[in-house]
């Protein structure tokens, strides 16, 4: 078990090295990589003056909020209502869907509406639902098994007492999902923030979020080092998601 | 009302699957030819996959094993993290880290399949060690116990009881791997430098170069049809593929 226990940890060692290194290299005095040129905070101070950045950020915050707070609360309705396990392995299903089927579906749905609707929806909206697409599915999935501690008899007792469905629904099923429901909305917050190939497929170009802001730069100046800054500062949602999920999985022991 | 809301918004996620067969229809109806990507593109995205998904079994099993036996909350927690790190920093991560790599010890990775394997073995272990460790955990100790008592090494007990028993485990990290993998795009785009190309790569160039959703949308669909399948084959044996 000890030589087991070594290994573990040279694992998740390994799994946290390039996000170190690229952490790193943000705060590195030296536009080469692989020279140390001691601590600095230039590249975000640059990052800091650089317009399209916030723009980008900001663009996807926006999406992200949007998606989870949407993505949320129809997961919700879908594990309350949507119980049984066929319905649960429909989602499961569309979970592990390949993500380059997923988006070209999308940018082929957004390309009829636009051809024969005259609708154009490639841009934000476009992001917005492609990203609650393949969001909706995941909340549904990990918002399931937090269904058991609903018991039925609080909810009937609610609606016996004269709540309506929306009313019972809000003031009896999400306060007791509250720790699931936040974990839940922190995932899909970091997932759609961090997502590439679906924003890519159905956005416009003047829609600029920060993952491709991230491709347009890593395809070609990959020495730039307030690319690491921005690197790193997409780390937090990710980072904050993690921390936040594992204190709340932990509150229903 | 929440009902409606709820199967309205079901109805949607399963619909949106169905666009592409839109295309199908365009096909029958004689609207356009059907190119197919190279014989190459295959079997590089189906070793490629079938590599990661093996790689990613072999390096998670015995860490997902530590895990169920004796692992802490902290250990499954950093081993869980990464999946909550997008694709495309990941990629650019290890971009970074094969050019400093390249610098010092002269080993090429960028360009190359090794560094598209190594990037999606990075991406997609977690996967295989959630899956793993579901596995794991399940077993019962009296096996192994009884095993013991009749005279089995640890090694024994473990290679001839507890491993077949975590043979479905194995099974579903695979599958669920393997389908991840079949349809990855960032990490050959990234890592491979557009030198390893894979069907995704196909898929999305189809739709950026030349435009063509009709085709992209069968092959796309096939891709996804595989997906369900293969997803269908593993829910039959395996009860819970996910976290």
């Amino acid at each position: 078990m000890k030589a087991l226990k070594a290994y573990t940890w040279l694992l998740i060692a390994a799994l946290y090295l390039p996000i170190a290194v690229i952490v790193a290299l943000s705060f590195n005095d030296s536009k080469l990589p692989y020279v140390w040129g001691g601590l600095t905070l230039r590249w975000y101070e640059k990052l800091f003056a650089w317009g399209d950045a916030w723009e980008a950020v900001f663009n996807s915050v926006m999406v992200a909020v949007a998606v989870g707070a949407a993505a949320t609360f129809l997961g919700v309705f879908m594990a309350y209502v949507l119980r049984e396990d066929r319905y649960l392995a429909v989602s499961q299903g569309a979970m592990v869907m390949p993500e380059v089927s997923e988006a070209l579906a999308f940018a082929a749905a957004l390309w009829l509406t636009k051809s024969y609707a005259g609708v154009d929806l490639f841009g934000p909206v476009g992001v917005f639902l492609a990203h609650l697409a393949y969001t909706l599915p995941m909340a549904h999935v990990m918002l399931a098994p937090y269904m058991s501690y609903v018991s039925r008899t609080v909810v009937e007792a609610s609606r016996i007492l004269g709540a309506s469905e929306a009313r019972a629904m809000f003031l009896v099923v999400l306060p007791i999902l509250l720790p699931a429901f936040v974990a839940t909305f922190l995932i899909v917050f970091a997932n759609s923030f961090d997502t590439y190939v679906k924003t890519a497929f159905t956005t416009s170009p003047d829609f600029v979020t920060a993952p491709i802001l991230l491709w347009t730069y890593a395809a070609r100046g990959r020495g730039d080092p307030t690319i690491y800054a921005l690197a790193t500062f997409m780390l937090i949602p990710s980072i904050a998601a993690a921390v936040i999920y594992f204190r709340a999985v932990k509150r229903y022991g | 009302m929440i009902k409606k809301v709820a199967l309205a918004s079901f109805a949607a996620v399963i619909l949106l699957f169905y666009v592409p067969f839109l295309a199908l229809g365009y096909y029958v109806t004689e609207g356009g030819d059907l190119t197919l990507p190279p014989p190459t593109t295959l079997a590089t995205t189906f070793l490629l996959a079938a590599a990661t998904a093996v790689v990613s079994i072999v390096v998670a099993y015995p860490a997902a094993y530590y895990l169920a036996k004796r692992g802490t909350e902290l250990e499954f927690a950093l081993l869980v993290a990464p999946l909550w790190i997008g694709t495309l920093l990941k990629a650019y991560s290890l971009l970074v880290l094969f050019s400093i790599v390249e610098r010092l010890t002269g080993v090429v990775l960028w360009g190359t399949a090794w560094g598209v394997l190594l990037g999606m073995v990075y991406e997609y272990l977690p996967y295989a060690l959630l899956t793993i460790y579901a596995a794991v955990e399940k077993l019962s100790e009296t096996p192994v116990n009884a095993a013991r008592v009749l005279g089995a090494t640890r090694l024994q007990a473990f290679l001839r009881v507890e491993l077949p028993l975590t043979m479905p485990g194995v099974v579903a990290a695979f599958v669920v791997v393997f389908l991840f993998a079949m349809g990855e795009v960032v990490m050959p785009a990234v890592l491979g430098a557009w030198k390893v190309y894979t069907f995704g790569n196909y898929v999305w160039d189809l739709y950026f170069k030349a435009r063509d959703f009709f085709n992209g949308s069968i092959m796309s669909m096939l891709l996804a049809a595989f997906s369900l399948l293969a997803t269908y084959v593993v829910m039959r044996t395996v009860r819970s593929v996910s976290i």
